[in-house]
């Protein structure tokens, strides 16, 4: 039973007055409104997407859903009305803003959304009201422990300020401007206008009821470009046979590593760790070296293990299969046809029989593959999607699908050192939220994984092929337990999920897996995918059957499992390397570092200010300073990973840097107190306020303002 | 040798001569998509040696990797204190750095890819900054087949994937603007091509300045000197068993000391064709020398090279095997090889026979089927196996 505290027909003279007041409530879907009265756990919920960053136009949704219209008579000719108004999407795109919505100011706005949730909203002051509500999340802020210093400056952690900040700055911690003042960051601000503005034209469209039609469907494929997301109540984690996600020590440093960093970041680790010097260049590529003569080469994981020729053949999906046949190891009954040759891979696959799988001859990452194809209609939809690819002119090969589960099996050398289980990408209904909730949600906790932070589930077109298959849309609920496919393939780069199951692998499995590797010359490092009911049992006491060989696997898929026991492949393969090739490497890995770092290239003075903070910022020691015009030289000392990490990202450093290579070598042991920058001292920021904040903060009334210094 | 009747382009030859040279010396092949090659000895334990391009097993992947990378290649070279000419690497971002470049260096320069194909896409000799944008407009126009990995004839097959691209206006592909390119001052003086293989410069060819085309074989009168360069060159990046290496001089026959030079081009694909320009013999003589070295490195025994080969074939995947017999009969038979073919598995596309005469024909007949020249139709593998010679009176089909 609605219990209105206003007449509405104060609204339907189109006046907004404080007089309707509204309940922010549930996610909607598209399919049909909900009902108006829920049930008594119904939890407040909605959802904000922003898009867009720096230098583009910000825009942005938010989804909600009023199902109890408060303090407000409704007669019964309006509740269809509000029914309606209530399921509708409410959107407005903000300014657009030049610089974009800043990354790190994004906790501070899903804090905000938060403290909405369940909040009554005035209607007819919903400005007033939604500033409020932000004061309650600035309060909820600082105590977890943060303070803007001043406007647009970076919101650090309390703990973040060091004495040394304090003294520079020349400014008291307290002397600060927070939310409370209603000083807010553009973003933020604007942030509040989407709200505010679509709040009031719901309550307008509620109260007149208009037959606005703005309201709508997603634009296609917009959701992928959506860069922030929030959604409350939170879906539940995903989580495996109970077993959690698998959360990593070292995310923190490789954060800001580009997609294929990890591949290359992880072995140079090694390197350094067991007591190599390492030359790093640009494009992923570093060399080793002993310092007697023998080096190692890598570019990501193309490493010095495996032939040219390995790659060209595991590289090729038709050739990899002629291959291990000939050798006796199971694979798909399949062939190879010239590109858009449809018509003779139908009568193919009407020979061999359903259900068959699609798949570019040379393709990579999942592009253009559609697996257990069951008919000919399928068939020709798969075609479409294979030429839609970016490989879709190329030859391709139709083969039979194998069922079984996928693993992607890792062998260094003559050893199987991860056992990767595969699944496509997916996300499991709660009833709750929809599918495009939980997609965006599981790709929150993707990008805190090192490895697969860059490897998000995408909406492309196999993942609406995917939904069309399920009779479901972005918009669907589904329900608690249903698994929604959102890939053809098991790809990690298609957003797929991994299991680590090594210790479970079979020893069968194993020696085939080995053979397998054995067959293809000059192949030292191996990722290969294999298709078992079980990797458990004896390997010819089931369907089994090689997929393909990759030849610079990823590194990272067995590094950084979603779920299971990481191994150190990179460990793996760096020592099978050395070991190979001749080098002397220590008995075991340092935990500690102490290199020294020479930087050669177009290095201004914004490089060493950058690596002045990125060193502070990972705990390191050490110094920088400039040994002539092109050239700088630095130490660095700390735990190894964060070490490691930055000497990646030194051979990238600040915009507008263009580092030639980076050499970093092993010195001894000083113990530094901090980071210094040896005779670069005037390079140090200062927190200056601008003339026009600090000129606005004196005129106005009742506002702290910091000291300008 | 009669004239043969197929014509591959230059970017097979190497794969071609070595797979001649396989034939010659008495090994089995089985010939994979993209000239992936692999030999072995019939009845024999002592494992396979492979090739893909010519470029033999033990060409590591970082290796070749790191050889088509031009910018990285600069920086070993430089920290190796061998000298590179005045160039930089730059990207449609990054153009502003080109007006200072020009400035130092002046005219003429050429333009490359900084990442890609060796020898990779490049212009002709540059002279004006319009001629110049223009280039680097034309340069980011992304080549036909590089969306096609499994049946370009250009693009190597151990090449990376790169496919990333942006629409320009005209709705084309074109390279993302942070794609990189690299522009180089184009020295005066005479241009050398050395073939290094398992650490010896084993040959080396002029070109003709104006043409830019090999005409002579300056094998013998290179000065040790330069033959060492060659090889530090190639050692610059690990993993590199066989390169050709580009360098303009003075003088060949000179010590190096006492005259500048430049270090242009170091190709990890051994490019036996424009050694064969200058000299014919010297392609199939490479070919052989760089054959006999990886089997040394992977200790399988060779016989001694031979005139005629006789093979049994296995031709798999192809889309009409019955279309193809008249055709094979046609070239095989002005070819001078006889045999004998039929289709074994119309489904899975088999052609199954013997084939026999000279190795340079049968390996020419061969590749062409695997690149799908000549013939209209590719296979998916073929396999030799190298058999008694029979007599045979011609080509036929059974």
């Amino acid at each position: 039973m609605l219990k209105p505290t206003t007449s509405v027909e104060e609204k339907t003279n189109g006046a907004t007055n404080a007089s309707l007041t509204v309940t922010i409530a549930r996610a909607m879907t598209f399919d049909q409104p909900l009902p108006v009265r829920l049930p008594e756990s119904a939890q407040a919920n909605f959802a904000v997407h922003l898009e867009g960053g720096t230098g583009k136009a910000v825009h942005g949704v938010a989804e909600g859903l009023i199902t109890r219209l408060e303090g407000l008579p409704v007669p019964a000719r309006l509740l269809p009305v509000a029914e309606q108004a209530c399921s509708k999407l409410l959107r407005q795109d903000l300014q657009p803003y030049r610089m974009g919505f800043p990354e790190w100011l994004w906790p501070v706005a899903e804090e905000m959304c938060r403290q909405f949730c369940g909040r009554s909203i005035s209607a007819g002051n919903i400005d007033q009201s939604l500033y409020d509500a932000s004061d309650d999340a600035a309060q909820a802020l600082e105590r977890q422990g943060y303070r803007l210093l001043a406007i647009g400056l970076r919101a650090v952690a309390q703990n973040n300020l060091t004495d040394s900040h304090t003294r520079r700055s020349g400014r008291r911690p307290d002397l600060s401007l927070s939310i409370r003042k209603r000083i807010l960051h553009r973003s933020l601000a604007e942030l509040l206008d989407v709200f505010a503005y679509a709040l009031r034209r719901l309550v307008n469209e509620a109260a007149s009821h208009g037959t606005d039609n703005h309201f709508g469907q997603y634009p296609e494929h917009w959701p992928n470009s959506i860069q922030y997301s929030c959604c409350f109540p939170e879906p539940p984690l995903p989580s495996l046979h109970g077993m959690k996600a698998n959360i990593f020590s070292d995310a923190a440093f490789l954060q800001f590593h580009p997609k294929d960093a990890t591949k290359g970041h992880l072995l140079e680790r090694e390197a350094l760790a067991f007591g190599l010097s390492v030359l790093r260049l640009p494009s992923g590529s570093f060399i080793a070296y002993d310092g007697k003569g023998k080096r190692l080469n890598f570019k990501w994981s193309r490493s010095p293990v495996s032939s040219a020729v390995a790659l060209a053949l595991c590289s090729h999906k038709d050739a990899t299969r002629a291959r291990l046949r000939r050798c006796g190891l199971p694979v798909p009954r399949g062939r190879i046809f010239a590109g858009r040759d449809y018509e003779q891979a139908a009568s193919y696959a009407a020979h061999i029989g359903y259900p068959v799988v699609l798949k570019p001859a040379a393709g990579l990452r999942g592009i253009g593959v559609v697996s257990d194809i069951k008919n000919e209609k399928e068939l020709r939809a798969a075609f479409k999607l294979l030429a839609q690819s970016e490989l879709g002119f190329d030859d391709f090969i139709l083969e039979q699908h194998v069922h079984g589960k996928d693993y992607r099996i890792v062998v260094v050398g003559t050893q199987v050192v991860s056992a990767i289980h595969r699944e496509p990408a997916s996300v499991t209904g709660d009833g709750m939220h929809t599918v495009l909730d939980l997609m965006l949600y599981k790709n929150k906790l993707r990008s805190l994984n090192p490895h697969l932070r860059r490897r998000l589930i995408h909406l492309d077109e196999a993942a609406l092929y995917k939904l069309d298959q399920a009779g479901l849309t972005l918009q669907s609920v589904p329900a608690k337990g249903q698994l929604v496919q959102l890939a053809n393939s098991n790809n990690i780069s298609r957003g797929g999920d991994s299991i680590e199951a090594v210790d479970e692998l079979h020893p069968s499995i194993a020696e085939a897996a080995i053979r397998a590797v054995e067959a293809i010359p000059g192949l030292g490092f191996c990722g290969l995918d294999l298709l078992l009911e079980d990797h458990t049992k004896p390997f010819d006491q089931q369907t089994a059957a090689f997929i393909e060989l990759n030849a610079h696997g990823a590194i990272g898929t067995g590094q950084y499992p979603v779920w299971g026991t990481p191994r150190n492949v990179a460990r793996k393969l760096l020592l099978y390397s050395a070991e190979k090739e001749g080098l002397e490497v220590n008995d075991t890995p340092a935990a500690n570092l102490s290199l020294k770092l020479t930087i050669r290239g177009r290095v201004g003075l914004a490089y060493p200010r950058w690596l002045n903070s990125k060193a502070r910022e990972f705990g390191l020691t050490g110094w920088v300073t400039r040994k002539d015009a092109t050239t700088l030289e630095a130490v660095l000392e700390g735990e190894t990973a964060p070490v490691a990490a930055l000497v990646n990202a030194a051979v990238r450093g600040p915009g507008g840097s263009v580092p030639y290579w980076v050499k970093a070598e092993r010195v001894p042991h000083e113990a530094y107190p901090e980071f210094d920058m040896k005779g670069l001292e005037a390079l140090l920021p200062d927190y200056v306020v601008s003339p026009r904040m600090a000129l606005r903060s004196l005129l106005s009334p009742g506002v702290e303002g910091p000291k300008v210094g | 040798m009669r004239p043969p009747l197929i014509t591959l382009p230059p970017e097979l030859q190497d794969g071609y001569l070595v797979h001649r040279a396989v034939l010659a010396r008495g090994l089995d092949v089985l010939l994979l998509p993209r000239q992936v090659l692999l030999a072995s000895q019939s009845d024999s334990d002592a494992g396979n040696i492979s090739f893909v391009h010519g470029v033999p097993e033990a060409s590591t992947v970082a290796g070749v990797t790191h050889a088509r990378d031009k910018r990285l290649r600069r920086y070993l070279l430089n920290i190796a204190k061998l000298p590179t000419p005045p160039g930089i690497t730059f990207s449609a971002l990054g153009s502003r750095s080109l007006d200072s470049f020009i400035a130092k260096v002046g005219f003429p320069l050429l333009l490359t890819e900084a990442i890609g194909e060796n020898p990779s896409r490049r212009t002709n000799e540059i002279w004006n900054k319009a001629d110049l944008l223009a280039a680097v407009s034309q340069m980011r126009k992304l080549p036909e087949d590089q969306f096609l990995p499994a049946r370009s004839l250009v693009a190597s097959a151990y090449g990376e994937n790169i496919l990333s691209y942006v629409e320009d206006e005209a709705g084309e592909r074109v390279a993302p603007p942070h794609a990189r390119l690299l522009i180089e001052k184009i020295m005066s003086g005479r241009y050398l091509r050395c073939f290094v293989c398992g650490g010896e410069c084993l040959a080396a060819v002029e070109f003709e300045a104006s043409t830019r085309m090999p005409k002579a074989d300056i094998s013998a009168q290179l000065h040790d000197g330069f033959k060492s360069i060659a090889v530090r060159t190639a050692n610059v990046i690990p993993g590199l068993f066989a390169a050709s290496v580009d360098l303009v001089l003075e003088d060949p026959s000179k010590v190096p000391e006492s005259q500048t030079y430049y270090i242009v081009e170091l190709l990890e694909r051994p490019r036996f064709d424009t050694y064969m320009r200058a000299s014919p013999e010297l392609g199939p003589v490479l070919a052989d020398a760089l054959l006999v070295r990886q089997a040394q490195r992977s200790s399988v025994p060779l016989g001694e090279p031979a005139k005629s080969a006789a093979v049994r074939v296995r031709l798999e995947g192809l889309p009409d095997p019955s279309g193809l017999l008249p055709m094979l009969k046609e070239s095989c038979d002005a070819m001078g090889l006889s045999g004998v073919v039929n289709v074994s598995d119309p489904v899975e596309g088999v052609v199954e026979g013997q084939i026999q005469g000279a190795p340079d024909e049968i390996a020419l007949v061969m590749e062409a089927l695997a690149s799908g020249i000549h013939f209209g139709q590719r296979t998916a593998a073929i396999d030799e196996w190298q058999v008694q010679a029979e007599h045979q009176s011609g080509f036929r089909i059974a």
